[in-house]
């Protein structure tokens, strides 16, 4: 080429100006090598970014149901969605916004002013826990901004009959209470674990593959009944609205296999409505509550003494005047009757305090001791409910004469409604004791260690003693059941408040009305506890507001469990 | 003259390229032309590569934004369509026409860069688009075009006073600079950049003296530091530029968008993850569909792709000097200040992408050619490489018969 052109681009220009950009262009190509092939010669920390976008991802597992012994579904685990917004996005008309709300079941303008307070937000969640079929109708506007997050919602056919056993959940389904928390583990079981492809704002869009295999949630299987829980509910409620008591429990135990068959504690709750999830109704009293047991121990003290051989069935008690003098305590007769001379059947039937203590009183302290502390009390039943309460049981070590005195009749320990009913199944079972379980054992045997609380004999003797207390002249006439057998023992325990059982006039702050009792009477199968606390009308004793409950109760067990009618024993 | 010549390519476009009709004498059909060119094969291919690409790269994103994954793809094959028939008629024009019209050209750019200041569409903080019903165009791309245009027929009109009179040297800088100012107000420091490096090539190949010229790049570069000083966050990009390792200025900031192009590299290797397996543009990488496509090459096609895409590019401008060495053979100084200018601009504006792309420089709005999504930038640079088509038309038999005589004694 000739520097001689006509347009001035002369041999060193064009070399000047194609020079420059081929060392731009090798210094693309040599960088390109390098970050293809050498990263880590750019950045060490390219490498370990090469792989952001893999992540991992949990797929929860569903909750397991919870049913009862006969497979009616108790708890119910259902997906839900949450509907949110996204107010950069949203651009609904205002047809369009009421159409939403009313899908939403709230009142118009109620968006707007959701909207108003967040506005700079870009996710604001609008409703938990709404049904797919409301989802779809929702999703069918076509709206903008609208998102809907997966949930789960725990759902309780039987309602408040079932809230303070059954318990509940939190938001992404984990037990709170209750059953629900007892057996959290088993129900839950365990999320499955994968890996996926994440977008920049998170978003999984592939997955790769599992990395650990999870598993769902299993069935929990109740020995509870549901018939006899909803039937329990109905009938303590009645009682509690009837006397104007504050509080009640009902326990009912398969005594053959201690399992529970019901357990009910009011007041109670909508377990499917979150904001009644709250106050003492969450409690069961059935299981957290502690009281003195009051007379229904008289049986057990009755037993520890034919255990040691101080008395007999045919064994005469004075109980004259009414009154026993111990120190600076006077025990007195329920009413101040005096049952001059009683044998042990009439002791527990009028149920005496002065002769209760005077039968503790023949016996070494050990002696009285080793039968409450072979009942259980004092010690939890097994059942893992969260919450349970242990009871006290002092040592016989420690006792002074009037403590030994007391106890006797159920003052001066205390134990909870649950444990006073696993106590009963050692006067039901013939003297053996075994744990309580809240669940189904399709082989009949819970597994659990059985213990032997007295003999036969004496189980069988203070069982047709308690026979009595139903019949003529016993305290809970009213605890009968037509065509059964029943034995049992009413308690009417004076509330301790504030360590003193009554105010400075001598009168009590209160009274709990108890039953504890068994059926069918020559060979019970059924243990019902009631507890009635504080009644104010109609009544107080044990035989006058538990008793009736006991009876309804027990008639509805027996009849759910098929256990066929004896004839009532005349005598 | 003039008129005769407006149509002239009209007519052989009409009758003379039929087959079997002998061609007019000394002239050849426009068809076979371009099919004897290198220029209509690499810009095809680069103009197909960049279609797949951007379908590729803005699904996820055309997605998101409006519902449906091929959005930008079918805008993108609208432009390209529309930039095939302008270019099938630019091809037709002979260059004269663009030699008279390019000042008046250059008006109209201008008087449009000022409406887009008014009535301009802002986008990310900058008024660069005009919207016209459905489309919307950038003035400043269809600016440099006119620029070029204008100074290519400036350089043959004032050829002797050029490498004597500063005067006449100072007066097309003075203007284009003040058609850049306007580019800056948008604010598009890239295209300005561009636009005034290429002038300066131009004026440079167009024979200025050395010493005005280095003058020039003096006071261009003093230019370009008050426009980067000007606006800050210019100065942070400079500033997380120089950082030499980009991962140690805060990861997830204004290093963020250079951070994941370079991840792209890594992940791309030897061959690529393959066409559409990429993640990248999974919204970790911004603007994966326009100035980031490389990125996207990268991560799909590796290091293959990448080269591909510089040999493309590379051959365009090869082939555009070759064009202009040509033409000033042939005495075409229009022809050939003009395919100077639309190589320079193509390789340069090519460069500044890939070396952003790879952080060799701080980040620019600035577009791959016939690559990268967008209406404006793609139906201008399909304009050029028809322009640079219609120079190979327009260059003399004399040159042409060197060639093949040089062609032959090779075979």
């Amino acid at each position: 080429m000739s520097s001689h052109t006509i347009t001035g681009d002369t041999l060193v220009r064009r070399i000047l100006v194609g020079g420059v950009l081929f060392l731009a262009l090798t210094a693309v190509v040599w960088r390109a090598v390098t970050l293809h092939l050498f990263p880590e010669e750019v950045s060490a920390r390219l490498p370990s970014r090469v792989n952001q976008h893999i992540g991992e991802m949990l797929i929860p597992a569903r909750r397991g149901e919870i049913v009862d012994r006969n497979g009616a579904v108790l708890a119910l685990s259902t997906p839900v969605v949450t509907v949110g917004c996204n107010p950069q996005e949203f651009t609904a008309s205002s047809e369009q916004r009421s159409k939403l709300e009313s899908l939403l079941g709230e009142q118009r303008g109620w968006l707007d002013h959701k909207l108003s307070r967040y506005t700079s937000r870009k996710y604001i969640p609008l409703k938990r826990q709404v049904a797919p079929y409301t989802q779809k109708q929702i999703a069918a506007l076509g709206l903008d901004g609208i998102e809907f997050r997966r949930g789960v919602r725990r759902y309780y056919p039987e309602g408040e009959a079932m809230a303070s056993f059954l318990g509940f959940t939190n938001q992404i389904d984990e037990g709170q209470e209750g059953i629900e928390l007892a057996y959290d583990e088993w129900l839950n079981g365990s999320p499955e674990r994968v890996s996926v492809v994440r977008d920049a704002s998170r978003k999984a869009i592939e997955t790769l593959g599992l990395i650990e295999r999870g598993e769902q949630g299993r069935r929990l299987h109740l020995s509870l009944d549901r018939r006899l829980q909803f039937l329990a509910y109905r009938s303590l409620s009645m009682a509690i609205k009837g006397h104007e008591a504050s509080s009640g429990s009902v326990v009912v135990l398969d005594s053959d296999h201690g399992e529970v068959l019901a357990m009910v504690s009011l007041p109670s709750f909508n377990p499917n409505d979150p904001v009644q999830r709250r106050g003492g109704a969450l409690r069961n009293r059935a299981v957290t509550d502690l009281l003195e047991p009051g007379s229904t121990m008289k049986p057990f003290t009755v037993a520890a003494a034919l255990e040691s051989g101080v008395v007999t069935e045919k064994t005469i008690i004075d109980t004259s005047p009414g009154t026993l003098r111990i120190g600076s305590k006077t025990i007195r007769e329920f009413r101040n009757h005096n049952y001059k001379e009683i044998d042990l059947a009439t002791l527990i039937r009028k149920s005496s305090n002065v002769g209760a203590a005077k039968v503790a009183l023949m016996m070494r302290p050990r002696q009285l001791w080793r039968v409450l502390d072979l009942a259980g009390v004092g010690e939890p039943t097994g059942s893992d409910f969260p919450g349970e309460g242990t009871g006290v049981l002092r040592d016989h070590a420690r006792w002074r004469k009037v403590e030994q005195a007391t106890l006797s009749y159920g003052y001066g320990l205390n134990m909870t409604p649950l444990q006073l009913a696993r106590a009963y199944l050692a006067i039901a079972e013939d003297g053996v004791l075994r744990p309580i379980s809240f669940l189904r054992h399709p082989q009949g045997d819970n597994g659990g260690e059985k213990r032997r609380v007295f003999s036969v004999e004496t189980a069988q003797q203070v069982r047709a003693m308690m026979e009595g207390v139903t019949q003529e002249g016993g305290t809970a006439r009213k605890a009968r059941v037509k065509q059964y057998r029943v034995a049992g023992k009413t308690g009417t325990v004076d509330k301790l408040v504030g360590g003193r059982y009554a105010d400075k006039e001598g009168k009590p702050f209160g009274h709990t009305a108890l039953f504890a009792g068994m059926a069918p009477a020559g060979s019970p199968r059924i243990v019902v506890v009631v507890v009635v606390d504080d009644p104010k009308s109609g009544g107080y004793t044990g035989g006058a507001v538990a008793a009736p409950v006991f009876a309804e109760v027990m008639d509805g067990a027996l009849r759910v469990m098929g256990i066929s009618p004896q004839p009532p024993q005349q005598g | 003259m003039s008129s005769s010549g407006l149509f002239q390519g009209w007519l052989i476009w009409g009758g003379g390229s039929r087959p079997g009709r002998p061609d007019a004498a000394g002239a050849r059909s426009i068809r076979r032309s371009i099919a004897e060119s290198g220029l209509f094969p690499a810009a095809s291919i680069l103009l197909l590569f960049g279609l797949v690409m951007v379908a590729s790269a803005s699904m996820p994103i055309a997605e998101e934004r409006f519902g449906d994954p091929l959005y930008y793809l079918l805008r993108q094959l609208s432009f390209a369509s529309i930039g095939l028939l302008v270019g099938a008629v630019v091809v037709q024009i002979p260059l004269r026409f663009w030699e008279r019209v390019a000042p008046a050209l250059l008006l109209i750019s201008a008087l449009l860069l000022v409406l887009v200041m008014f009535v301009g569409l802002k986008v990310n903080g900058a008024s660069r688009w005009i919207t016209l019903g459905p489309i919307s165009l950038q003035p400043s791309e269809f600016t440099k075009l006119a620029a070029f245009l204008y100074l290519a027929g400036y350089l043959v009109r004032h050829r002797e006073k050029v490498s004597s009179d500063l005067f006449a040297v100072l007066r097309p800088i003075a203007l284009l600079a003040a058609v850049g100012v306007l580019i800056l107000i948008e604010p598009d420091l890239g295209a300005a950049f561009v636009m005034m490096v290429v002038v300066l090539v131009m004026m440079l190949l167009g024979g200025v003296r050395f010493s005005q010229f280095m003058l020039f790049i003096l006071f261009g570069a003093g230019f370009l530091l008050v426009a980067i000083w000007m606006e800050p966050f210019r100065v942070s990009r400079i500033a997380s530029f120089l950082g030499d390792d980009p991962f140690l200025v805060d990861p997830r900031g204004r290093n963020y968008q250079i951070t994941q192009a370079l991840i792209a590299y890594g992940r791309g290797g030897w061959q690529g993850l393959g066409l559409g397996e990429g993640l990248q543009k999974l919204f970790y990488l911004p603007e994966a569909h326009t100035d980031f496509i490389l990125a996207v090459v990268a991560e799909e096609l590796g290091l293959a792709g990448t080269l591909s895409v510089v040999a493309l590019f590379s051959f365009l401008v090869w082939k555009a000097f070759r064009l202009a060495m040509r033409a000033s053979a042939c005495r075409q100084p229009f022809a050939c200040y003009l395919s100077y200018g639309l190589g320079t601009w193509i390789g340069l504006q090519a460069l500044i992408n890939l070396a952003v792309n790879m952080n060799l420089l701080p980040t620019k709005g600035l577009t791959l050619p016939l690559m990268s999504y967008g209406g404006s930038s793609l139906l201008v640079m399909m304009i050029a490489i028809a322009l640079l088509m219609r120079v190979e038309y327009e260059s003399c038999p004399l040159a042409r018969r060197k060639l093949r005589k040089n062609r032959g004694s090779h075979q």
